[in-house]
């Protein structure tokens, strides 16, 4: 009898969509460390989320664990005092939480399976800066100890009430965004991982300027809403069916991701493309319906560009949301095989918001979905890779001049905003990327992750062409994809790709170059300082000069053309100067540029007209190029061009002010 | 039928008084160089002998610019500051010249310096206690239009789920007020004329018979001023196809287009005297010869307008 009915439980258990799941990839892509089985159900009434998780973490450290850490993302959003609120002072992309409604997320039990029930030992504690309001990490510690590649699964009860859309998470009307929502683990960090030399809990506080860390896993998600609802997810839907009471329920997998987020709501259209083995889904707003082109377009070139040039998209699926006008703060955010854009109805298609969001947010697929490096403590290595990539694909796709504004005679391109990000920051010196996100002074998180460091790969593939840069980042994809690694991993890769392409045509390795542009403070800024020429006369015939290109010759007058060339910041790297005579030669010298100037003289019958520092601005993170260049036979046809247009317009503004009266 | 013939007639004025437009054209051309070039020489000694800007010779380069505004941006705002100023103080210098221009049409005369700034002076004064009424209205006007969108927006904006009808609103908002604006635009002209023609020192007499005029012929009127404002728009356009086509990229194409520009400069300013000469014929010869003899009784009526100078006798 007993058997009989432990037959049919098992039956029912494993033919539940739950466990039916049929594996994505095998072998699987990761370590698989964090997994969830999560049943949710959404109350529209009071925009909150109740159910349970199941978590089964894997200890592939060598050590004993007695503790475990829980990130509780959604209690920044819990009131005016916590570490996220008191950083951004209340206050995100220009939204306030003024008249918004809060949101947070209660544990309501918390045990192992067949075990301990750790609910009584929940501890709320802040690692970062004792902010005693802040709830947004707990710990729990253990009676019994997880060994080395032993598992423990915790069954967790909790509610999450949604805030008002606020750091791109949350609901408005009927559009929701759930994102960080759920109780997730933090990373435990092995010794020689990144820079941990023994093993260490790596789970910060939610702070105004960070994103996230966490461990890959597979994630099995129930939801269960109004059946009018559309909805999309990390992963694949396995399962839906309509409930009796007007619900639905939906069954969510995903393997080897390192986060869940989905989105909710009745409005939606959906529209699909396939790319190869990539099922492209955006949820559309019906008043963007005639924009989806546009963002499944921008999407496959996304796709197609990382994939030849980075490495292969291995999910069979992404899905893009385009969120409604009112919730406008929910785009712009990425997820794992899930991103959300950003599109406004009558945008002109030669302002390329949408296809630059797009591209990027999907771009963060790459790096942080997949080469899962830590947002909180190195987010250059996330934001600042994908800015480069995404200037890169909008670059070469949609024009190096005109790919993010093309009006007129009016041109903008995205590596253009990249540089003029970092070149037209207010404190270019104020930081190094060491500090953690939240740590950046004056306001410089933003450039310091995204521009600055976009600059800086930008510059490194001109210095050491693209094709060794392509190789370097194909070699650190391939090694670091489902993996943690710092930047100093990164380095190595750049080392070892350059070492063997190059020998030691860049020293014995690029150290020198990350040790001043990432781990040092300074700027770049090269400039000819002056030109100087002094009239002479020959006396005798000089052989050498004699021996000059222009063999007709026949001037008894020599110059001495002096060219100084000097370096206004402390970054130091290899430069060309081209210097160019009056009778149209052109010396290219180079220049190491580690004394503070260098002069260069020339005796020659002909003189020196101009001289260029970096003539093909090579060095991206030169601060000011207006300085690279000097002439001894100034132009002033730009000037006249530039002060009839100015006088033209003032003379226009002149007379439209004119109009009131 | 009457609005074309107050256009040729207008033209005709306009034409015959050109010298008035040139007058009007150096005097905007001296401001602004007053401006340019010491700006130039700014800009000449800001770049040094840099090469960098010379690629904007060809094409609009957002490098060169976003690092000259970096490294300059004092100039940069020095422009945009200027721009305002000199904007508003060619505001009042247009409340100074309008008695000019008005008196040389009304006066029918041949054009002579002496007259022109005779008039100048002598409704100045009045034509800016006017403009003060004329700006305090644009200034609720403004208000109760923006306002009202605001209020509007904020209780649409729970219900409706696209932005369309939010664009819809405030773009309706921003049409109400374009078409005030001519309204204002015209009541003004119309207040003018009426006061140099009948060489009235009552503003507010004058205003209240504008008010009456425009509304009473608010189709003419209105056709009259848009027709006239359009044009300028379309040779604009024009202009900015030409320049995107060209471009001002050697010394030959920039004294081109620099002459093209002025010569659009003086256009818009013939226009400014063209609708005003239109305006007058309009007033002067169609519909009323004289409204002050034909309504004499409504002023007198109206308690709201018995102001203190309705009882000063106009100057003869």
């Amino acid at each position: 009898m007993n058997k009989i009915f432990l037959f049919w439980v098992l039956f029912f258990i494993f033919n539940s969509p739950l466990f039916s799941q049929n594996p994505l990839f095998k072998p699987p892509l990761s370590e698989r460390i964090a997994n969830y089985n999560i049943s949710i159900e959404l109350d529209t009434a009071d925009h909150s989320l109740r159910g349970n998780e199941i978590l089964i973490w894997k200890n592939t450290s060598s050590d004993e664990i007695n503790e475990l850490q829980f990130h509780l993302y959604l209690n920044a959003f819990k009131g005016d005092s916590t570490t996220f609120m008191i950083e951004s002072g209340s206050r995100v992309r220009g939204v306030s939480t003024k008249d918004k409604e809060w949101g947070w997320i209660d544990i309501h039990s918390m045990k192992i399976v067949n075990g301990e029930n750790l609910t009584d030992k929940i501890e709320y504690f802040q690692p970062d800066d004792n902010n005693k309001n802040d709830k947004t990490v707990i710990r729990v510690p253990l009676a019994k100890p997880v060994l080395p590649n032993e598992k423990i699964e915790v069954k967790i009860e909790f509610t999450s009430k949604l805030p008002n859309i606020f750091a791109r998470t949350g609901y408005e009307k009927d559009f929701y965004l759930v994102g960080q929502w759920f109780p997730k683990i933090g990373v435990y960090e092995k010794a020689g991982q990144r820079n941990a030399e023994n093993g260490r809990w790596n789970c910060h506080q939610f702070h105004a300027n960070s994103e996230f860390y966490a461990d890959f896993g597979v994630y099995n998600v129930e939801i269960i809403l109004p059946k009018d609802f559309i909805v999309g997810a990390t992963g694949q839907l396995q399962y839906e069916k309509v409930n009796e009471d007007g619900s639905k329920y939906l069954l969510y997998h995903a393997e080897d991701v390192i986060d869940f987020a989905w989105t909710a709501s009745p409005e939606y259209l959906t529209v699909e493309k396939i790319w190869e083995h990539v099922q492209i889904k955006a949820l559309i707003q019906p008043s963007h319906f005639y924009l989806a082109d546009r963002i499944l377009e921008s999407a496959v070139k996304g796709l197609s560009y990382m994939d030849a040039n980075v490495g292969k998209y291995p999910y069979p699926y992404l899905t893009i949301v385009d969120p409604p006008f009112y919730a406008v703060n929910a785009g712009g955010m990425e997820y794992p095989t899930f991103i959300t854009t950003l599109s406004f109805w009558g945008f002109p298609e030669n302002i390329k918001i949408t296809e630059s969001t797009t591209i990027h947010e999907f771009v963060h697929n790459y790096f942080m979905g997949m080469v899962a490096s830590n947002e909180f403590e190195e987010p250059w290595l996330d934001e600042g890779f994908t800015q480069y990539y995404e200037a890169r694909i909008m670059d070469e796709n949609y024009g190096e001049k005109t790919s993010l504004l093309n009006i007129l005679d009016y041109h903008i391109g995205d590596f253009e905003i990249t540089r003029g990000g970092y070149t037209g920051m207010k404190y270019p010196e104020a930081s190094d990327n060491t500090p953690f996100a939240w740590e950046y002074p004056l306001r410089t998180y933003g450039v310091m992750s995204y521009y600055k460091p976009a600059t800086m790969l930008k510059t490194l593939e001109n210095i050491i062409g693209r094709q060794t840069f392509d190789n370097v980042i194909k070699t650190y994809f391939e090694k670091w994809k489902f993996k943690h690694p710092g930047g100093k991993d990164f380095i190595k890769v750049v080392n070892e790709v350059v070492l063997k392409e190059h020998v030691n045509r860049f020293g014995e390795n690029m150290d020198w170059y990350f040790d001043q542009v990432i781990y040092g403070s300074g700027i770049c800024d090269y400039k000819i300082d002056h030109i100087k020429i002094d009239e002479m006369k020959k006396s005798k015939p000089n052989l050498e000069i004699d021996n000059n290109e222009d063999e007709n010759y026949e001037s008894n007058i020599l110059f001495k053309s002096e060219v100084v060339v000097y370096r206004n910041g402390d970054v130091k790297i290899p430069v060309e100067i081209l210097i160019h005579f009056d009778n149209g030669n052109e010396i290219l010298e180079i220049w190491d540029g580690k004394d503070r100037f260098h002069n260069y003289m020339y005796t020659r019958p002909e003189k020196v007209v101009w001289a260029k520092v970096d003539p093909e601005s090579k060095i991206a993170l030169d601060l000011n190029i207006e300085n690279n260049s000097v002439t001894t036979k100034k132009e002033t046809t730009v000037l006249n061009k530039y002060a009839a247009k100015v006088l033209f317009w003032l003379e226009n503004v002149m007379l439209t002010f004119s109009m009131i009266f | 039928m009457k609005i074309s013939a107050s256009y040729k007639s207008g033209f005709k004025v306009a034409f015959r008084n050109s010298k008035v437009v040139f007058v009007i054209y150096f005097l905007t051309l001296i401001f602004g160089l007053l401006f340019v070039l010491p700006f130039k020489s700014l800009l000449s000694s800001a770049v040094g002998n840099s090469m960098s800007v010379y690629s904007l010779i060809e094409n609009f380069d957002y490098l060169i610019y976003s690092d000259f505004l970096t490294q300059h941006k004092d100039i940069a705002n020095l422009m945009f500051k200027v721009f305002f100023w000199l904007g508003l103080f060619y505001l009042f210098f247009t409340i100074f010249i309008n008695g000019g221009i008005l008196s040389i049409l009304n006066n029918k005369k041949s054009f002579t310096l002496a007259d022109f700034f005779n008039g100048c002076g002598k409704y100045s004064f009045r034509f800016f206690r006017l403009f003060l009424v004329v700006i305090i209205i644009h200034i609720i006007i403004t208000a109760v239009i923006y306002s009202s969108l605001g209020i509007l927006i904020e209780q649409y904006e729970d219900i409706v789920k696209s932005e369309i009808t939010l664009v819809i609103i405030a773009g309706t908002g921003v049409f109400i007020h374009l078409l005030f604006l001519v309204i204002i635009f015209l009541i003004t002209d119309y207040t003018k004329i009426i006061i140099v023609k009948n060489d009235s020192s009552k503003v507010l007499r004058s205003f209240w018979k504008s008010v009456k005029f425009v509304f009473s012929h608010l189709l003419s009127t209105y056709s009259l001023y848009i027709f006239l404002l359009i044009i300028p728009l379309i040779v604009l356009a024009g202009y900015l196809y030409l320049e995107n086509l060209f471009g001002m990229i050697s010394p030959e194409t920039i004294m081109l287009f620099f002459i093209i520009q002025q010569m659009y400069i003086w256009f818009r300013i013939f226009t400014k005297v063209w609708i005003i000469s239109s305006e007058f014929n309009m007033y002067s010869n169609y519909f009323i010869p004289d409204i002050e003899e034909a309504e004499p009784v409504l002023i007198a009526e109206n308690e709201e307008w018995n102001f203190d100078d309705l009882n000063e006798p106009d100057p003869v």
